[in-house]
């Protein structure tokens, strides 16, 4: 039986069980249903193609990876999957509530940071980077400081009327490679490979907040080895650009043709909330600094 | 580019360029390179003058009187300035009988 969940933002209506993504309590209508059906190989006349992902002309999107199954997303509204053969839950739902729930923002006309969010006692905090820039083991070291994770590796942010941008929250499910999860001294149990062959791990966030947040700084990460950690301001245009650096999945955004949209989304943004460049060594060495640096910042810009 | 503006009369933005304000200053983005652009106050408002397709000469003059200063000086720099974004193509210079 299909449950309701309340999956980035939006009631999610799946036939999946979803094991890190809160149900949604009451009754009330879905927004995006999820049904398990057939899925075509590929999609006619892509507009856009990735390794994961295919773009139809019409806004229909094609996702899929060997060892999960393909996935059909329609509209923002409908997902279809055909499962893989030996598809295990948790890489099922990493994805879904990974790539496709990136796409799935973008069909929504949401505006998706490719970012991990933490609830800290200032309000929400976004840590924004490529992969590899430590976006999950600097939420981490947040949440050991008394932040709840809010999403990892996905944020949503909504402009509030009254509020100004607002963090929506994701998944519970915490994505760190190995040698974060030493670190951390996460039990193993419960924390599963994330894809057949990854070596990055999957499990429940200690502390996870579920409700929206208002956002009280944007972390851009960048990795520097050759000096100690460091924090400073970006202003203007730098604060917002590139845009690509800023937003997940930006060119599935673009072959959709939400261009515009997320250029104005992270310039509204830069102006809105104030945006730091943390520069870190790669490693766990200066993780309690680097975590003191982004508190201390946006402490002082409450 | 010089002798384009000399040849061209009507200037437009080009809509493959987004703008937006972020902290004051006017951000620009090319949709087909992804370069990105920041204007400061002056060019700013010169920029906004050219929401609607302006001629050379009616531009000129609306700086001119916007500004205070030489208006030979004001003339030269606001050429230099439209070159630069013709050579960048953040607008485009359609032919006088395009009026």
């Amino acid at each position: 039986m299909a449950r309701l969940y309340s999956f980035y933002g939006c009631r999610l209506q799946s036939a999946l069980t979803l094991s890190f993504v809160p149900e949604c309590l009451g009754d009330g209508a879905a927004d995006v249903s999820l049904i398990l059906g057939e899925v075509p190989g590929s999609l006619p006349d892509p507009v856009w193609t990735s390794p994961l992902v295919s773009v139809a002309a019409g806004g229909t999107v094609l996702m899929g990876a060997d060892s999960v199954g393909r996935f059909l997303l329609e509209g923002g509204r409908t997902i279809v999957v055909q499962l893989a053969a030996e598809a295990r839950a948790v890489e099922v739902e990493a994805f879904l509530a990974g790539p496709v729930a990136g796409v799935l923002l973008h069909q929504r006309g949401v505006l998706p940071l490719h970012a991990s969010c933490v609830d800290t006692a200032f309000g929400a905090v976004a840590l924004a980077g490529s992969v590899g820039r430590g976006k999950s083991t600097i939420a981490t070291a947040l949440t050991r400081r008394g932040a709840q994770l809010m999403s990892d590796d996905i944020c949503p942010v909504r402009f509030d009327r009254d509020l100004g941008p607002v963090a929506i929250p994701g998944s519970a499910g915490l994505r760190l490679w190995p040698d974060s999860h030493g670190f951390f001294q996460c039990e193993s149990a419960g924390w599963l490979p994330i894809c057949t062959g990854q070596l990055k791990r999957i499990g429940r966030a200690e502390f996870h907040q579920s409700a929206p947040r208002r956002l009280r700084a944007v972390v851009r990460l960048v990795a520097d080895n050759e000096h100690p950690p460091s924090i400073r301001r970006m202003e203007g245009l730098v604060a917002a650009v590139p845009v690509g650096d800023l937003v997940y999945r930006f060119g599935v955004g673009r072959a959709l043709g939400r261009t515009e949209a997320l250029f104005h989304g992270a310039v509204r943004l830069a102006d809105q909330v104030p945006v730091f460049e943390v520069r870190r060594p790669n490693g766990f060495g200066h993780l309690d600094n680097v975590a003191d640096l982004i508190l201390g910042a946006v402490g002082d810009f409450v | 580019m010089i002798s384009d503006l000399e040849a061209y009369r009507i200037l437009s933005r080009n809509p493959e360029i987004l703008s937006a304000e972020v902290g004051g200053t006017l951000a620009l983005m090319s949709v087909r390179n992804g370069q990105y652009y920041a204007l400061n106050g002056t060019a700013s408002e010169i920029w906004r003058m050219l929401e609607q397709p302006v001629a050379l000469a009616r531009l000129s003059a609306s700086v001119a009187s916007a500004y205070e200063g030489d208006s030979g000086q004001i003339e030269k720099d606001l050429r230099e300035t439209l070159e630069e974004w013709l050579a960048h193509r953040l607008i485009v210079a359609t032919p006088r009988n395009a009026e």
